[in-house]
């Protein structure tokens, strides 16, 4: 018996070490395969990414829930915290927002009165959806969340989503019951920007980094820290006049953007419908379908 | 009477076979834990690989519990379900087990620093490949802060999930040993 022990362990272990070898080399190349047919981006891959997304969004629902409760409790004790000093803040605010509501007033009924002199088309009116952020890919290298509606709702790909005061991104992807947004700050993220105030153009390109870079700006482009940045509208994925956020100058010196929206507190979306077909054919989502530059 | 013997055989296999379970169930939901809303206002924007985490706690401690074709099939799932791009983290899990496989004697039965240098030394090559092959994909370097970052979040935070996984260690099926 013994004997029959040292025989097997001298000759089936070298065997399985080569057995293990062999697998593990043939998984790896399987793994390159993938990557293969996932970069020619073919409709079963997408398929299968939503038809995924679709079948664990309940459970990412119902997971996400206890996480966004904890998340709300840590703020309303920091919240608590600075209650006077935020008392303050929001008094004197309130003061200055008064005095532009005035100015608005009359700036509105005047632009109403040009618009009638002028026969202006209104625009037609906007649809919209409100989702909640089940899931955050939260990785080094991409900037997508899960919502937990899709479209049943009547989400589409292509739809803007936007948050509080400012633009999140665009819908990348959209299954029965979950949808993907693209946020403004992913890699493959290029928004079609205008400085508010100079009415320079410019494209928004993400890179992953909290605060997306400005290019494509004219060299002769009037354009300083602190100036509004909004969609400006061409390509037609993007509806002009949405606010995305402040010129900022990075360390490194160059032009970026600082989003209005704090991609850390997005705890709901809304996704808008404009009715736009612009958008022939969007890059889906994902940090290696990149863009040429 | 041996109705009964059989019966409590029964049981005793099924209690086995889902017991054997836990190293699988664990990596399945550090998949989904990790892309839940995590991201904490004014924390960081990262957080902890706990894949990573979990895969090279089990690979080390029972490969035999979490084969390599699995943990190919979790990688597949996990980048249908982070919309990342397919075959990353498929081609990532599965080097990793193909790292530690050669020092994997190095780290059982050694003292608990061993574990955590040899997890800290197979994780930045982990993470060293995945900003490789993503900036392959998209033709430019990336950013490797977002992914360093992460790197250290994922070291200093791997002692306490250790000694969380250890506790359920313990309620694994002993190993089986074919020679």
């Amino acid at each position: 018996m013994r004997h029959r022990d040292n025989w097997l362990a001298k000759h089936i272990a070298p065997l399985k070490t080569v057995a293990r070898r062999l697998t593990l080399t043939f998984l790896l190349i399987a793994a390159f395969g993938l990557m293969l047919v996932g970069k020619a981006e073919t409709v079963i891959v997408e398929n299968s990414r939503v038809a995924v997304s679709d079948m664990m969004a309940p459970i990412l629902d119902v997971l996400s829930r206890p996480v966004t409760f904890i998340k709300d409790l840590a703020e309303e004790i920091t919240e608590l915290v600075n209650m006077r000093q935020q008392n303050a803040d929001l008094r004197r605010e309130n003061e200055k927002l008064q005095r532009w509501r005035q100015q608005n007033e009359i700036l509105e009924a005047e632009n109403a009165n040009l618009r009638s002199l002028l026969n202006f088309v209104p625009e037609a009116a906007v649809s919209q959806i409100t989702a909640r952020v089940i899931a955050d890919e939260g990785g080094a290298f991409l900037r997508t969340v899960m919502v937990n509606t899709g479209m049943r709702s009547g989400l589409r790909k292509g739809l803007v989503a936007v948050a509080g005061l400012g633009l999140v991104g665009r819908v990348a992807e959209a299954g029965d019951r979950s949808a993907r947004i693209l946020l403004l700050t992913d890699l493959n993220s290029r928004v079609p920007v205008l400085i508010e105030s100079s009415r320079h153009r410019a494209v928004m390109a993400g890179d992953n980094s909290d605060w997306p870079r400005l290019v494509y700006l004219a060299p002769n482009a009037i354009i300083a820290p602190g100036d509004r940045v909004v969609t400006s509208g061409h390509g037609g994925v993007f509806p002009p006049g949405i606010p995305v956020g402040i010129v900022s100058v990075a360390k490194d010196g160059s032009l970026r953007v600082k989003p209005h929206v704090d991609f850390t507190r997005l705890e709901h979306v809304r996704i808008l419908d404009y009715g736009l077909e612009g958008m022939v054919s969007l890059p889906p989502t994902g940090k290696a379908r990149l863009v040429d530059r | 009477m041996n109705d009964f013997i059989a019966r409590l055989e029964i049981l005793k296999r099924i209690d086995v076979w889902a017991r054997s379970l836990i190293p699988f169930g664990i990596v399945l939901s550090s998949v989904l834990i990790s892309i839940l809303p995590w991201r904490f206002p004014d924390i960081s924007l990262v957080g902890p690989s706990w894949v990573l985490i979990a895969v090279y706690y089990w690979s080390a401690q029972r490969p035999d519990l979490l084969p390599i074709s699995l943990i190919f099939l979790l990688g597949l799932f996990q980048d249908f379900l982070t919309g990342e791009p397919l075959g990353i983290n498929v081609f990532l899990l599965v080097s990793l087990r193909g790292l530690l496989g050669a020092q994997r004697r190095f780290v059982i039965g050694q003292t608990f620093f061993v574990e955590w240098g040899v997890f800290a030394a197979v994780a930045i090559t982990v993470t060293l490949l995945e900003w490789l092959c993503v900036s392959i994909m998209a033709k430019n370097f990336l950013l490797i802060s977002p992914a360093l970052l992460q790197y250290i979040i994922t070291v200093i935070i791997y002692p306490a999930i250790a000694w969380l996984f250890a506790l359920c260690l313990r309620a694994l099926p002993p190993e089986r040993v074919w020679i």
